[in-house]
């Protein structure tokens, strides 16, 4: 299962400049960030947003994702130089420690 | 002089009386959308020759033969389903309400039942209830009624569909007042990305032939389909305002193109609705018709390209509008364009435009490259979400509850 984050050429050319390649070009130069997830993640992402979509027939990947969760992920990557999955995993935390508190 | 010999080589009549004065003393039906757009339809001779609903030989000859009882090619059966008669006999004129006001008179010919499973199974090649056609068809009441129509209200389109909605006699005389000798008609229920631009394109040149290129003699008529819509689709707004865009900015002249739309419920039926499609813009008087790979397909109920191998075994003289064949375009970086198999051989590099690709985009709130989708498109796209789609570009719940009517 994998998470999927677009990225806009000005943002693409940002986390170049800054070194975090982690980007495939998919499609007339949009650029994407993949990011594989493991069962207990996909678990707990689905913990904290009941209403995204886990689409296993036909792109595989968790859709319906916040904007904002995805704008967390490439805030966190650009401020603490992480790559992607790292990153998702802590604004995973962060939002479970927001939503506990 | 405008010609207005439609499919089957006979005369477009428009079926409207504008001072019908006895409704209320006829026994009535209230119908639903499908039904509503139909009438319309046919009214107006989208549907031409049909005068009316059909009978059981046509639906059975529809059915087995892919051809009305007269020889006439015709794919889909066009059924008035009725749960109940409630006194309503052969012969009766009954008046046909829609969201409760007038909106047709139909002369019942027949009342008749047909076996659904059957008609399913020989139009859609499959029985899977799965299927949307077939479900359709399936959930259709267990009696149908035949018979010619007239309609008496005519349509008072809202904003946007006013801007884009013409007859098929309006668009016959918009061509010649273009002077447009070919007409290549794109089918859409998307809104456009550069490949399928690149697909219209690439029918201009076929359709435009042998004339010469100092003025245009060819236009694109780029029909949009309006009717049943699912969770997920791109709202209808969106689809006419953006398609309307790419001539608005340029990216297809406006001396080439032009944007209507026709009410239809997608049936989803593939070859079948293929040949549908070109008998209905056969009447819009287009000259020729774009299939691409997966024309009106769902799923994988038909093979990529079977919309086009049907048209093998019909005949010319059948169809008055000629099929447009085109391979599914892509990206292809090496060559920087926008490419399909019969043009390039960098099929192994191709990035393909799924419309789940494009979709995830939209959704991630990302501005597509002008590669993609020309950056005014995106605009409209997002400017159409906020203005009628209750800030998504497509189809909510909130949407199918509270969208504006598309007529009144």
């Amino acid at each position: 299962m994998k998470i999927y984050i677009w990225l806009s050429e000005e943002l693409s050319k940002k986390l170049d400049e800054l070194g975090l390649n982690y980007a495939n070009e998919v499609l007339g130069g949009m650029k994407r960030i993949e990011i594989e997830v493991e069962d207990n993640i996909v678990n707990k992402i689905l913990e904290l947003l009941p209403y995204v979509k886990v689409d296993t027939s036909t792109t595989n990947s968790i859709e319906l994702l916040p904007k904002s969760f995805k704008s967390e992920i490439l805030k966190t990557m650009v401020e603490k130089r992480l790559e992607p999955k790292q990153a998702l995993l802590e604004v995973i935390d962060a939002l479970e420690k927001r939503i506990n508190s | 002089m405008t010609q207005f010999i439609g499919h089957g080589r006979i005369k477009i009549v428009e079926r409207v009386i504008r001072n019908f004065g006895d409704f209320n003393e006829l026994n009535k039906i209230n119908v639903r959308r499908q039904l509503a757009h139909e009438i319309i339809g046919i009214a107006y001779g989208f549907f031409s020759p049909l005068k009316g609903f059909m009978t059981f030989n046509e639906v059975d000859s529809v059915v087995k033969e892919m051809r009305l009882p007269n020889g006439i090619i015709w794919p889909i059966p066009i059924v008035f389903d009725i749960d109940e008669v409630n006194g309503i006999k052969e012969g009766d004129t009954i008046g046909i309400t829609y969201m409760g006001k007038p909106l047709a008179i139909m002369r019942v010919s027949e009342i008749y039942t047909y076996d659904k499973n059957y008609m399913a199974e020989k139009v859609y090649k499959t029985g899977d209830v799965k299927h949307p056609g077939v479900k359709r068809t399936l959930s259709y009441a267990n009696k149908f009624i035949a018979g010619d129509i007239w309609l008496i209200r005519e349509p008072k389109f809202n904003q946007p569909y006013a801007d884009f909605w013409l007859t098929p006699l309006q668009h016959r005389e918009m061509f010649e007042r273009k002077g447009w000798k070919n007409i290549v008609a794109f089918q859409t229920r998307n809104v456009p990305h550069t490949a399928h631009e690149y697909l219209i394109k690439y029918a201009w040149f076929a359709a435009n032939g042998k004339e010469r290129v100092d003025e245009p003699k060819t236009g694109i008529l780029v029909n949009v389909i309006i009717g049943e819509k699912r969770i997920g689709d791109y709202i209808d707004e969106a689809i006419l305002l953006t398609h309307n865009a790419l001539s608005k900015y340029g990216y297809i002249s406006k001396r080439v193109h032009m944007l209507s739309f026709t009410l239809w419920d997608m049936r989803y039926a593939g070859p079948r609705e293929a040949i549908l499609h070109a008998i209905t813009r056969s009447n819009l008087g287009c000259t020729h018709h774009i299939f691409g790979r997966d024309h009106a397909g769902v799923g994988n109920y038909y093979s990529p390209y079977e919309a086009h191998k049907i048209f093998d075994n019909i005949d010319e003289k059948d169809l008055l509008i000629k099929p447009i064949f085109l391979r599914e375009n892509y990206y292809c970086p090496r060559c920087g364009s926008i490419e399909n198999e019969m043009l390039c051989d960098h099929k192994d590099e191709m990035q393909v435009f799924s419309g789940s690709l494009i979709r995830s985009i939209i959704l991630d709130e990302v501005k597509p490259t002008k590669t993609i989708m020309r950056p005014e498109v995106y605009d409209i796209l997002i400017k159409t979400a906020k203005e009628y789609g209750f800030g998504s570009p497509f189809v909510t719940e909130e949407y199918l509850e509270k969208r504006i009517r598309i007529f009144e």
